[in-house]
């Protein structure tokens, strides 16, 4: 039987495995060791966290233990250019960060269950967005960034007005290539924290502003007027169309 | 016993990128139930957002951070062998996280503690201070008695073939007093 995860929601019911991945656990827990070692690199995540929880200490469980860092690493940015020169520093910090807090976890968890890591074998993929996240507040931090936030006076120049025209970077046509997802990822992250805040409220369609109070808008989260939010706005698709074009001709 | 971390943040955090889909209406719903979080829930919604490209090899760092991470992971759990040939701090070191003497610690890296007699609280931290399990330790424990060459030729008096002897005698024969004995014992 596949041992039930003991981490509990907000409203107190507990966290549940995705049925695939509780049928990927029972199919695989028939194999032998050696065989499901064999796979270790078709198993999903989700799998792979409960299969190094769960199995004896040994040269099967390690393998598997190497499998699973081996995927940590895929879901964090690189820090290298294509050619394998570091590009940035804190993006290197922040990669082996993830992958230390990580081991810190297992331990914990081989010491006394912990059941911080049961968001991993629920959904893997998130709870390293979280991780990433952690490690990325605890390095920029570090390293004192702070954005520029212009005031409520400043206008929008009519040159780059003219430029951003209807220029949406969610275009759904342009969103299904992936390829495109990559670059614009890149170029969100090239931007200071309020537009960026601004360009991922506006992708999870979250309105400007709104004449009902009870509406979620950017405005209220970011506790700033509607036109300096638009005016950022305008900035960052700016930024955004002009890095994606550079980046598209190369 | 499970451990749980008591920060409410960090519940509303992942069970928001738990509950993420993009485009859901999900971060709204979130920004709207927990307003206090909600810097925090834009900046994760951004990362849960995140394209990764495809399977490309990992570099030599990532590749060596991997091999670092299993190495804490190995070392955490001794070996039988690896206790037989752990140096005396590990011993002392343990010993020290305790609140038992040097010698003591000692005693116990050259096993002439009798492992029935040290009792189970004890004995379970005894093994996660030497980080090995509770087996490891017991097998460990049950190896011949040994007496160290070497503190042997420094000692004024004649040394006396190894033996095995309770907890409770190291102690006292260190030097601990029956108030701090009686502690040590109850794991008090």
């Amino acid at each position: 039987m596949v041992s039930p995860l003991r981490k509990t929601k907000l409203d107190g019911t507990p966290y549940y495995r995705r049925e695939v991945v509780e049928a990927e656990i029972r199919e695989s827990a028939a194999l032998s060791l050696n065989e499901l070692e064999r796979r270790s690199g078709f198993v999903s995540p989700e799998a792979l966290v409960y299969f190094v929880r769960n199995l004896p200490d040994g040269a099967h469980r390690d393998k598997l233990t190497e499998q699973l860092l081996d995927r940590v690493f895929r879901r964090i940015p690189r820090a290298t250019d294509a050619s394998g020169h570091t590009e940035s520093l804190t993006r290197m910090n922040i990669r082996e960060d993830v992958v230390d807090r990580f081991v810190d976890l297992l331990l914990s968890d081989q010491d006394e269950y912990d059941d911080r890591l049961d968001y991993y074998e629920v959904n893997f993929n998130s709870a390293i967005a979280k991780a990433r996240l952690d490690a990325s507040n605890r390095h920029w931090k570090h390293e004192n960034r702070s954005d520029e936030l212009g005031s409520d006076e400043l206008g929008v120049s009519e040159r780059v007005e003219a430029a951003i025209g209807d220029y949406d970077p969610f275009d759904a046509d342009e969103l299904d290539k992936k390829d495109y997802r990559l670059l614009l990822d890149d170029a969100i992250d090239s931007l200071p924290e309020f537009q960026r805040r601004i360009v991922e409220m506006l992708r999870q369609e979250i309105p400007i502003e709104s004449k009902d109070p009870s509406v979620i808008t950017i405005s209220k989260v970011l506790d700033k007027s509607e036109k300096t939010v638009r005016t950022h706005r305008d900035k960052a698709f700016g930024s955004l169309r002009l890095r994606l074009e550079r980046k598209g001709r190369m | 016993m499970t451990k749980h971390s008591s920060s409410t943040r960090e519940d509303v955090l992942n069970a928001f990128a738990m509950d993420f889909e993009p485009g859901a209406g999900i971060l709204e719903r979130y920004l709207s139930q927990y307003p206090e979080y909600s810097l925090q829930l834009v900046d994760l919604s951004r990362e849960l957002s995140r394209e990764f490209g495809d399977d490309e090899p990992l570099s030599v760092n990532d590749l060596a951070a991997i091999s670092a991470g299993m190495r804490r992971l190995q070392g955490r759990s001794a070996t039988l062998q690896a206790l037989q040939e752990a140096p005396a701090k590990t011993f002392t070191n343990a010993a020290k996280a305790l609140g038992w003497p040097i010698q003591a610690g000692l005693a116990l890296r050259e096993r002439r503690i009798e492992a029935s007699t040290i009792p189970a609280r004890v004995h379970e931290k005894l093994a996660k201070a030497l980080q090995a399990s509770a087996a490891v330790l017991n097998s460990f424990l049950a190896l011949p008695p040994q007496t160290s060459q070497l503190r042997a030729s420094k000692s004024s008096t004649k040394p006396v073939a190894a033996a095995k002897v309770s907890l409770e005698r190291t102690l006292r024969d260190a030097g601990v007093d029956e108030e701090i004995l009686s502690k040590l014992l109850n794991n008090e």
